[in-house]
């Protein structure tokens, strides 16, 4: 009942924000206390009000993920000796932040020689992963669309660099245009779908069809 | 028969009849006391004897119409006596016989009619002095030949079946044996009146009792009463069994129908009054009525819904001897492959310098163009995992730009971003004067905010919050007043909002990307487009590697260029010759395994 009552009014602040927003895209700045002036100062609130929303949601999600880890270690579940080193790891630095900053000298010591090399070693070993990957591929399934995949996969590979140490031109030319003109054709077609699914998404909300914060 | 006055018909009621009415009446009571109908039942004489209960009380119906005295006959039923007598009478005419022979029976006597016929002839009859063909009166009132006023006149034979019959009536009911029909001093009579019937019929009945009265004077001494097997009696009607109306329901007053086709008929269906009934709704067994077939199929059905709520545990196969062999041979060769450049610091491996891509030719000449102390946006849009491409693609760009002396404003919608920023500044040779404006929280919306009003949103943005207000900055009202906007991103999503919300935004300040190889392609788009919302484009390694070759530059690309060379190269060899092991002994598929075997 009290959803149904409250409806219309989300609905309209919704549209009426969208149209604010949207409108700043077509207005130019003009003389203080115009028409344009005040939509693109109210445009200008409605943003700042949305990046305080983000950063509260942020924090938020902080808050909830330590909550979760909490209960685990409470609940002795199976994992709750990771769940305590992640509780550990997450008031520390935020003390360390809080106390000297994003940019002080311990919280870019943890940066650098924590979180980056780890993220890194990861990436790294995605790719021992994607060849052994390819060859079970080669090994279990080998049929005709696996052969022109693991076909592009080499021409790629030989293509982006000299094959030790020597340019083959061929190779680096045809990988080039299958780059650029096979590649970005396909791209295009992406960007083409998703510029026309966002322009669909986006009247819809405007016109009040679709209503993603009433539920 | 001898003419006898009329009598009340309830005198004429033998004593039997009387007893079993009075019986009636109390079971009427009792079971409006609560006692079932059905119980007198159990007490009942054996089916097939002569003495049934509901034989018993038949006789009393054609009292019940002599009870109503003013209950005329109905319509009908007087058309078919007419049509008969008009038969009868024509069937006499043709014969020859006297009309006077009815004159002499009516003078002889008359059967005692009940009061409602006395009138139906005086309205029937015709006036006085008038012929009619019509010999209804004397030929109802002429008397049977074979029907004798007194018992003495019955055969022996029938006389014999009545006693037995009388007697088992007493037997089985306990009350003494009553002629179903009695006229005055115990004088039996038919239960319909003789004059509704034709002669012809009289005389054929006549006839066959003639025929008949014989044999069955021998073998009515020798009848028994019949017994109904458990069987038969079981078949027999509920309405042989049942009274009439169930007592103590209330029973709408017998009535007469007194219009339409049904006219004159008693007891038809109360229409009115059978809607206005209620009665106690039948009782229907919630119980479920399966077969045994129909219970396995719900019990397997039940089974599988039940292993659907299970949630399947990942099998943890250990790897294979085979496995295991393929795993440490692909480690291998991959580690030696990058470790021998990069601990032997080779540069074998020649630096792409010819024709190098539209992109990076365009990045370069915008760069080489920008003027000194110019403020340029570098916003470090990518995450630590791909810290190492992007250093690589973005470290010769960024020291183009130092040494084109132009003031470095990093930003961020990453949280690790301003972190990625000062590192990635660490890398590039050439020192230059920068800002680092902080992390941006909002994602496409504050980059929208950013494009038209940098100083708005920075204020609350996480930094020092005085980034805007350094020197080379102070002329920054908008994203358009930056001399060029640099991204480094991963994402194309990322980039893609860069494009769409910054770079829309901004007329003359030309927005360069800097990007992953695995990004690149879908950015390229913009970059090729006749609007060209992206002006420059590096992308991955070979970007940075081709920038640095054509700036004249020796940055991580170089420094990376053998490595990954070499590393490619044999990533390459291992899927070629992976590839034709296969191709020589392929395994075969374990999903194709299981459908096969799901399908028998």
């Amino acid at each position: 009942m009290e959803k149904k009552r409250t409806a219309p009014i989300s609905t309209a602040v919704a549209i009426l924000t969208g149209l604010v927003v949207l409108a700043g895209y077509w207005l130019a700045s003009g003389q203080e206390g115009g028409l344009a002036s005040t939509v693109l100062s109210l445009r200008g609130n409605l943003l700042n009000t949305a990046m305080l929303l983000a950063a509260v949601a942020l924090v938020l999600g902080s808050i909830n993920l330590l909550v979760v880890h909490i209960g685990k270690i409470r609940h002795g579940s199976k994992n709750a000796l990771y769940s305590f080193f992640l509780i550990l790891a997450m008031e520390f630095t935020f003390l360390v932040v809080l106390i000297q900053g994003p940019q002080g000298t311990l919280a870019d010591w943890l940066f650098t020689y924590i979180q980056l090399p780890i993220e890194t070693s990861l990436m790294a070993v995605l790719t021992f992963s994607l060849v052994v990957a390819l060859l079970r591929l080669l090994r279990r399934r080998l049929n005709l669309y696996t052969a022109v995949f693991v076909f592009f996969a080499l021409l790629t590979l030989l293509g982006t660099a000299p094959i030790l140490g020597v340019e083959v031109p061929m190779v680096s030319d045809f990988s080039r245009y299958y780059a650029q003109v096979m590649a970005s054709a396909g791209a295009r077609g992406i960007l083409l779908g998703v510029g026309l699914g966002s322009v669909a998404t986006g009247l819809r909300i405007l016109l009040g069809a679709d209503r993603p914060y009433a539920e | 028969m001898a003419s006898q006055p009329p009598r009340n018909p309830e005198e004429e009621l033998p004593d039997w009849l009387k007893k079993l009415r009075a019986e009636q009446e109390d079971d009427v009571f009792g079971e409006q006391n609560g006692i079932s109908p059905f119980e007198g039942e159990k007490d009942a004489p054996e089916a097939g004897t002569p003495a049934e209960p509901e034989e018993m009380s038949a006789p009393s119906e054609p009292f019940e119409g002599a009870d109503d005295e003013e209950q005329e006959p109905p319509e009908w039923l007087l058309n078919i006596r007419r049509r008969q007598e008009r038969e009868m009478a024509r069937q006499r005419g043709e014969t020859g016989e006297p009309q006077g022979a009815m004159g002499e029976g009516e003078e002889s006597g008359e059967a005692p009619l009940p009061d409602w016929l006395d009138e139906l002839r005086e309205t029937d009859a015709p006036p006085e002095g008038e012929e009619t063909s019509l010999p209804s009166k004397a030929f109802r009132e002429e008397p049977l030949p074979s029907m004798g006023d007194s018992e003495d006149e019955l055969p022996k034979w029938l006389s014999g079946i009545k006693e037995e019959a009388g007697d088992a009536e007493e037997e089985a009911t306990g009350a003494p044996h009553m002629p179903a029909f009695t006229v005055g001093d115990g004088e039996e009579e038919l239960p319909f009146d003789t004059g509704e019937l034709p002669d012809w019929l009289l005389e054929e009945k006549g006839e066959e009792a003639e025929e008949i009265a014989p044999r069955q004077a021998e073998g009515a001494a020798e009848l028994e009463p019949a017994e109904l097997p458990d069987w038969l009696r079981a078949m027999r009607p509920m309405e042989a069994v049942t009274p009439a109306f169930i007592p103590g329901e209330e029973r709408e007053p017998e009535s007469q129908e007194t219009v339409g086709p049904l006219s004159g008929l008693h007891g038809v269906v109360p229409a009115e009054s059978e809607v206005g009934r209620f009665g106690r709704p039948p009782l229907y067994s919630m119980k479920l009525q399966a077969t045994e077939s129909q219970q396995r199929h719900a019990a397997l059905l039940d089974a599988m819904l039940a292993e659907e709520r299970v949630v399947p545990q990942a099998v943890s196969k250990p790897p294979s001897l085979r496995d295991r062999v393929l795993h440490w041979l692909v480690a291998g060769v991959l580690i030696l492959a990058l470790l021998v450049p990069v601990l032997t610091r080779s540069s074998n491996a020649p630096l792409p310098v010819e024709s190098p891509p539209m992109g990076i030719q365009a990045t370069f000449e915008l760069i080489d163009n920008l003027a000194a102390g110019s403020p340029v946006l570098v916003a470090v849009e990518y995450q630590p995992a791909t810290s190492g491409e992007l250093q690589a693609a973005a470290g010769a760009v960024l020291d183009h730009l130092w040494v084109k002396g132009a003031h470095l404003a990093l930003l961020s919608t990453q949280p690790t971003g301003p972190a990625l920023g000062e590192r990635l500044l660490d890398e590039v040779q050439t020192a230059g004067s920068y800002t680092n404006l902080g992390y941006l929280a909002g994602g496409s919306t504050a980059l929208a905010g950013f494009a038209t009003a940098p100083r708005s949103i920075l204020s609350l943005a996480v930094g020092d919050g005085s980034g805007l207000d350094a020197p080379q900055l102070q002329s920054i009202q908008t994203a358009d007043d930056f001399a060029m906007v640099v991204v480094l991103s991963d994402d194309p999503a990322t980039a893609r909002d860069w494009v769409e919300q910054v770079g829309t935004a901004m007329e003359s300040t030309p927005l360069v990307m800097v990007l992953s190889a695995q990004a690149e392609p879908l950015i390229r788009p913009y970059f090729q487009g006749e609007v060209g919302l992206v002006k420059g484009l590096v992308g991955g390694v070979l970007g940075g590697a081709y920038y640095e070759g054509v700036s004249g530059s020796r940055g991580l690309a170089s420094s990376y260029w053998d490595a990954f060379s070499i590393g490619l190269s044999a990533t390459a060899l291992v899927l070629l010759v992976g590839g034709i092991l296969s191709a020589a002994r392929p395994e075969q598929d374990e999903s194709a395994k299981g459908k096969k075997g799901g399908g028998r």
